[in-house]
């Protein structure tokens, strides 16, 4: 092996440090790898919902990573999708029975969506292509990366769809009351139903897509 | 000898061991929680009944729900779908272990157990399928209410919607006739369509609407534009919601049918 791998690594070090930049750039986990699109399709339509589906995620991912890297080593081959899906699924149960016991509220708001973080592909295509083969620390930055990431994708959407098809910002109405034609109603403004929709999400990822593409050519696939 | 980690036998030992390892974890956690959860849903229904009479706001903290629900709700029944004479009733603090008060009674349970099938034989055929659960004499609460000395009654819903279960509490004034308040709730509708059924915007509406037709019973129905401007039996559906909007208007119609003897009793 070659010298610097055998050094010490700082926790810090510029290495472990793109493990949590690249996500949020150039390996971003639903622009460009395409990865857990369906939640950012159905959760975008209020940025609150987003914030905390995106915290939900991050805490998954984070903790799945972790465990499985540290586990890593006497994972049998022929079952570790199984055993990563077991573990996937008691940290999203864990998440969901906390937040019903001391949140609520929240827990109300969020519903069936918490449970569908199981089915996030993001948290196991991270379990496959790198805690299965990396050591905890790095596993845990990785984690960190890809889940603000998604997180961040998933905002920007919603912000977008919120302002656009409800008129406000987490539940704030920014330009004025619909109903009662304030604001920029007064003025024959409507809000566009479109947005509130699924397909309007996917229509935003292909233009952030394709903003992203057009400003580094090197991401653009023969 | 050095562990074979791709033989059978460490892979079964393996999956045992995990198996086990999460299982007792996920055990304690459930047993653990199980009180603050159970506290929340209690805390949570008293809630409900209490925004339906307008004692509670939604941003008013559930906490405070238990002691505000001793001193408003001065009833608890259980009233037959027969001839709408008193099965039960209670008043003061809450025995949770005492099943005839109508409190406890999981009304949710009630109607997947023994409505749904009914509901189901009988699709096209509203008439007799309400018959045929009156017919059941099951267990139906009621909760009277005295709210600034005026006497309201709530009434609890279960029904389904697009995506899942929806419920509600109607509050109607001593007339027996006009709604002074709604609360609607749902498990898992669309967000930004048939979850508007959850919002002020939508309940607002069935405010000072009626039931009654002169003598006849007609409910509130969901419709489209709510029907022509000022109809006192119908409120606006939602665009996009339209299976959650129909859903809610049969709720209405069945559930509160089955209290129609009871409403005679008291008139």
């Amino acid at each position: 092996m070659s010298e610097t791998t055998a050094k010490k690594e700082g926790l810090f070090s510029k290495k472990n440090m793109k493990l949590i930049s690249n996500p949020l750039n150039d390996e971003n986990p639903i622009t460009i790898q395409v990865l857990g699109i369906c939640s950012a399709l159905a959760i975008t339509v209020q940025v609150k919902q987003a914030i905390v589906m995106s915290l939900s995620v991050l805490f998954v991912l984070i903790f799945s990573n972790l465990i499985i890297s540290l586990i890593r080593n006497i994972i049998p081959g022929r079952i570790r999708i199984i055993v990563q899906l077991v573990i996937v699924a008691a940290l999203v149960i864990i998440v969901d029975q906390v937040l019903k016991a001391y949140v609520f509220e929240i827990s109300k708001a969020l519903s069936v969506f918490v449970g569908l973080i199981i089915t996030n592909c993001i948290i196991m295509g991270r379990l496959e292509a790198f805690a299965l083969a990396n050591k905890p620390w790095p596993s845990v930055l990785d984690a960190v990366g890809n889940g603000l990431g998604y997180g961040m994708i998933l905002i920007i959407i919603s912000v977008f769809r919120e302002l656009f098809g409800s008129g406000a910002l987490m539940g704030f109405p920014l330009l004025g009351d619909a109903a009662e034609g304030t604001g920029l109603y007064a003025m024959g403004y409507m809000n566009n139903n479109m947005f509130i929709l699924p397909p309007m999400a996917l229509i935003i990822v292909g233009i952030i897509i394709w903003v992203q593409r057009s400003r580094n050519p090197k991401l653009i696939e023969n | 000898m050095a562990l074979d980690k791709n033989s059978n036998g460490f892979t079964f030992g393996f999956a045992a061991v995990l198996v086990i390892v999460v299982g007792t974890i996920l055990a304690t956690l459930a047993v653990v929680l199980k009180e603050p959860q159970q506290a929340n849903l209690k805390q949570e229904k008293m809630k409900s009944i209490l925004m339906a009479t307008g004692v509670m706001t939604a941003d008013d903290d559930m906490a405070d729900a238990p002691a505000l629900f001793e001193k408003v709700i001065v009833q608890r029944l259980v009233v037959s779908s027969i001839d709408g004479s008193i099965k039960s009733e209670n008043s003061g603090s809450i025995d949770a272990s005492d099943k005839n008060d109508a409190f406890n009674i999981a009304l949710q349970k009630t109607y997947s157990a023994k409505v749904k099938p009914i509901k189901s034989k009988f699709k096209k055929d509203p008439a007799t399928m309400i018959a045929k659960i009156k017919e059941l004499d099951l267990d139906w609460p009621i909760y009277v209410a005295d709210v600034d000395g005026e006497k309201l009654y709530i009434i609890p819903m279960e029904g389904t919607g697009l995506w899942g279960p929806i419920w509600g509490y109607v509050t109607l004034s001593g007339d027996m006739n006009t709604i002074k308040g709604v609360t609607l709730a749902h498990k898992g509708e669309t967000p930004g369509l048939g979850a508007e059924i959850a919002t002020p915007k939508f309940q607002d509406q069935y405010l000072g609407k009626t039931i009654y037709e002169g003598e006849t019973y007609v409910s509130i129905n969901v419709l489209k534009g709510g029907g022509a401007k000022g109809n006192p039996h119908a409120v606006d559906g939602i665009t996009g919601g339209t299976i959650t909007s129909v859903a809610v208007g049969e709720m209405f119609y069945r559930s509160l049918d089955l209290y129609v003897p009871y409403f005679k009793t008291v008139k």
